[in-house]
């Protein structure tokens, strides 16, 4: 058996199959490793969280509405209204507005069914940020007005 | 005498063909078998990490004009106010432990799940079940027990039944006062 006469891959072709075959797996761990991670909701190109000091809206309930006036900056989308007592403090979900409320405008919501005038409640300002290609909402909880529902 | 140029064994095609298959039955193995494996170990050591912080004690609570002062002791009753935190997901949160201790340390821990049947922890609004807050709401509780109590801590129980460790927030009681209504002591 002469030794000239082995063949085999060429170096070239054994370089590239190697290259390729660790950018095969690179993807996979990738793709396998991104499930663990969540992905966070994002606005104005930062966390959601940090948009939140920024809100400053005033808020007044009567009349079977929360009526709102945005004086800051951060777009509001819509409301969490939680009625406050002893013994619990549930919320409505979010309650979003017919269109969001910008800086400067105003806007109403009715109350949930459960709210009656009298009751004690927390309003919570709820905007809106981005998750990958998703819109996601996010409820201020630090930004919650308390007042008393009138008539 | 073995003629070296007549010895015969496997060709080149053979055996690269044979190396292939080995490798992809290996690699079958290991996704089917070590990577469900890998993953399930790490979803159990990182699924608590989300939810560290989700219950907290409500230290006091306005309602209307009043402030009360809650996480408080009256008799053998002795209530607190637990909330969710807000913007999670509450399905992936079957209940939460309270463990109770005294100045020397002597804890005793109360396990409680959704749908729980009221026992010696109660809700405040008299409910006959036990409920969980959903992210962003607050329930206030009742344990009674018939022995002094001066500090609790709250863990979150994962939905797979596990008992996150680290508790998130640590209480001491206080004297109720007298507007507080504590309902009757089962």
């Amino acid at each position: 058996m002469r030794l000239n006469d082995k063949r085999g891959l060429s170096p070239i072709i054994a370089s590239v199959l190697l290259i390729l075959i660790v950018m095969v797996l690179a993807a996979l761990i990738f793709i396998w490793a991104k499930g663990f991670v969540n992905e966070k909701v994002m606005k104005n190109k930062e966390v959601i969280e940090n948009s939140c000091p920024q809100i400053n809206i005033k808020v007044e309930a009567y009349a079977g509405e929360v009526h709102i006036s945005n004086n800051g900056a951060i777009p509001i989308y819509g409301l969490e209204i939680m009625k406050k007592s002893l013994g619990s403090s549930s919320g409505s979900g979010v309650l979003p507005f017919d269109s969001t409320v910008v800086s400067g405008e105003t806007g109403n919501i009715e109350f949930p069914s459960n709210i009656i005038e009298g009751d004690s409640i927390t309003v919570l300002p709820v905007i809106l940020g981005e998750s990958g290609t998703n819109k996601k909402s996010y409820t201020c909880s630090d930004k919650g007005i308390d007042l008393v529902v009138g008539a | 005498m073995i003629d070296e140029k007549n010895k015969k064994g496997m060709s080149e095609i053979i055996s690269t063909v044979l190396i292939i298959l080995m490798t992809l039955a290996a690699a079958v193995l290991i996704y089917s078998f070590v990577v469900p494996l890998v993953r399930d170990n790490l979803q159990r050591g990182s699924e608590c990490l989300d939810y560290q912080d989700y219950f907290s004690f409500v230290q006091d609570q306005n309602i209307g004009s009043k402030n009360y002062a809650l996480n408080c002791q009256s008799g053998n009753s002795y209530v607190f106010v637990v909330k969710a935190k807000g913007n999670m997901n509450s399905e992936k949160i079957s209940g939460f432990l309270v463990s109770f201790s005294d100045k020397n340390g002597l804890t005793k821990t109360v396990q409680v799940k959704n749908g729980d049947k009221i026992g010696k922890l109660r809700m405040l609004d008299n409910a006959q079940e036990i409920s969980i807050p959903k992210s962003g709401d607050s329930y206030t509780y009742v344990y009674d027990y018939n022995s002094s109590l001066d500090y609790a801590e709250i863990y979150p129980i994962i939905s797979s039944g596990r008992v996150c460790e680290t508790a998130n927030d640590k209480i001491e009681f206080i004297e109720c006062s007298a507007d507080i209504n504590l309902g009757e002591i089962k």
